[in-house]
């Protein structure tokens, strides 16, 4: 099957910020989100022969982006992270409220989260990338907003 | 609520697109070719470097490795004209493939200044302003220091104005010094700055003090050497053939003229160009890293 460049660099051209912005939740920073946007399109370019048209490109591109920005974050703070996936957005201070409310959730619904609003994939692309069901994805988006929801109406408490 | 949540997301401010398509391009090349170090590796060597990088409008740091092409500072029209120049003229076949919109600026420890374009063979080019300027259109040349005279000089040798600079890259991994000895016998040592890809280089820049321009105190030899202090490389021939205030060049006659033989076409035109032994060793050569 195998991909074609001219529809990686489309996607690419399409999809960049999204790729930057939602990755950024995982690894820290939007220059490290960078860093791993572009190597995962390299290796998307350079393996593009590997994708079995079994799901979307897109998806397909994040599994890639996801791996390289899990290796950058382990690689930023190894000691304080253990390797776990904690996405979080990466100033909170711009909306305290949806910071709290999502750290509500665990990692990977939060996770799932980001992946719906910042990269704007369907649900089916998500529970692809993740490898959860729709109906997990569908669950989870709808705890996340009634999180909001609870902290809209009961405050929240801001760390440090 | 729904809406909300997609609300909030969407109100977040985010910094500015700064996609480069071209250099994923370049990125899945190296890895194709299996040499690419990965990002998460040059990131995790340079930590400390992308601080400096993102705190300073060019880059100021020594011994790392930074990511250039992310925060370094964009070229004026001037210097991305002098470089678009060298492919503008250029006969069928030598021409060098540089990018000149890709053009960056990168200060090295002790304040001297490069500007490094990446060229379409994933070689680069790179200019010293009051200095020299050359290409390795194919990164055919492993080491490759120039010894460059910005300012006057009189018709019996003598340098009676600065700048003069020992400048140059290396594509020799675990490059991190260099050595620049004197005729009378002093060294400077000066740190290996490498830039990630798609520059995948290090360089190296030294302002010669005055009383290193006089004969008989002039720079003589160039060391390239490891953390550990092993020599990597090591080159006379620069000083041969200084540079004298031009701008970017293919680098192809001053490499002739030190012997660097069939390297120097390859270096500067990445084309098939062939040429008769060269009559004198030389120090170029891809992989070798040193000569004499």
């Amino acid at each position: 099957m195998g991909a074609e460049l001219a529809e990686i660099e489309a996607l690419y051209r399409q999809s960049y910020l999204r790729y930057r912005n939602a990755l950024a939740a995982v690894t820290g920073s939007y220059e490290s989100a960078r860093d791993a946007v572009q190597q995962a399109f390299a290796k998307a370019v350079a393996e593009r022969r590997r994708f079995r048209g079994e799901g979307s490109l897109a998806a397909w591109v994040w599994k890639i982006a996801l791996r390289e920005a899990l290796a950058l974050r382990v690689d930023f703070a190894e000691a304080e992270l253990n390797g776990s996936l904690d996405p979080a957005i990466v100033e909170p201070e711009r909306d305290v409220v949806l910071s709290a409310a999502l750290r509500t959730l665990a990692p990977r619904r939060r996770l799932i989260v980001f992946l719906r609003y910042f990269a704007d994939l369907s649900y089916g692309e998500i529970a692809e990338v993740v490898g959860v069901s729709e109906g997990t994805v569908a669950a989870t988006l709808a705890q996340a907003r009634s999180a909001l929801k609870e902290a809209l109406t009961e405050g929240v408490t801001i760390d440090g | 609520m729904a809406d909300e949540l997609a609300e909030r997301f969407a109100a977040l401010v985010h910094p500015p697109d700064d996609r480069n398509w071209l250099e994923v391009e370049r990125l899945a090349r190296a890895l194709r070719r299996g040499r690419a170090r990965p990002v998460v590796a040059l990131v995790a060597a340079a930590v400390a470097a992308v601080a400096a990088v993102l705190a300073t409008p060019a880059l100021g740091v020594g011994g790392k490795l930074v990511r250039l092409f992310e925060s370094g500072e964009p070229a004026p029209p001037v210097v991305e004209q002098s470089f678009a120049k060298l492919d503008a003229g250029a006969p069928p076949g030598f021409h060098t493939g540089v990018d000149p919109a890709d053009t960056r600026k990168i200060v090295l420890p002790g304040g001297v200044a490069l500007w490094v374009a990446p060229t379409k063979a994933d070689g680069f080019c790179l200019y010293v302003p009051d200095g020299g300027g050359q290409c390795d259109a194919q990164r055919a040349l492993a080491f490759w220091p120039t010894y460059s005279i910005g300012g006057r000089f009189t018709v019996d040798g003598t340098i009676a104005s600065g700048p003069v600079f020992v400048t140059g890259s290396t594509t020799v991994q675990g490059a991190a010094t260099v050595d620049v000895q004197f005729e009378d016998g002093d060294v400077a040592t000066v740190p290996v700055v490498w830039i990630s890809a798609p520059i995948d280089a290090g360089f190296f820049g030294y302002a010669v003090p005055e009383q290193h321009w006089a004969t008989g105190h002039r720079p003589t030899l160039v060391v390239l050497r490891d953390a550990a202090g092993n020599e990597l490389g090591r080159d006379t021939t620069a000083f041969r053939a200084p540079a004298f205030r031009h701008g970017p060049s293919t680098g192809l006659v001053p490499c002739l003229f030190r012997g660097g033989g069939e390297s120097c076409f390859k270096a500067a035109t990445g084309g098939d160009h062939q040429l008769p032994p060269p009559r004198g060793t030389g120090t170029f050569g891809a992989g070798r890293g040193t000569g004499s």
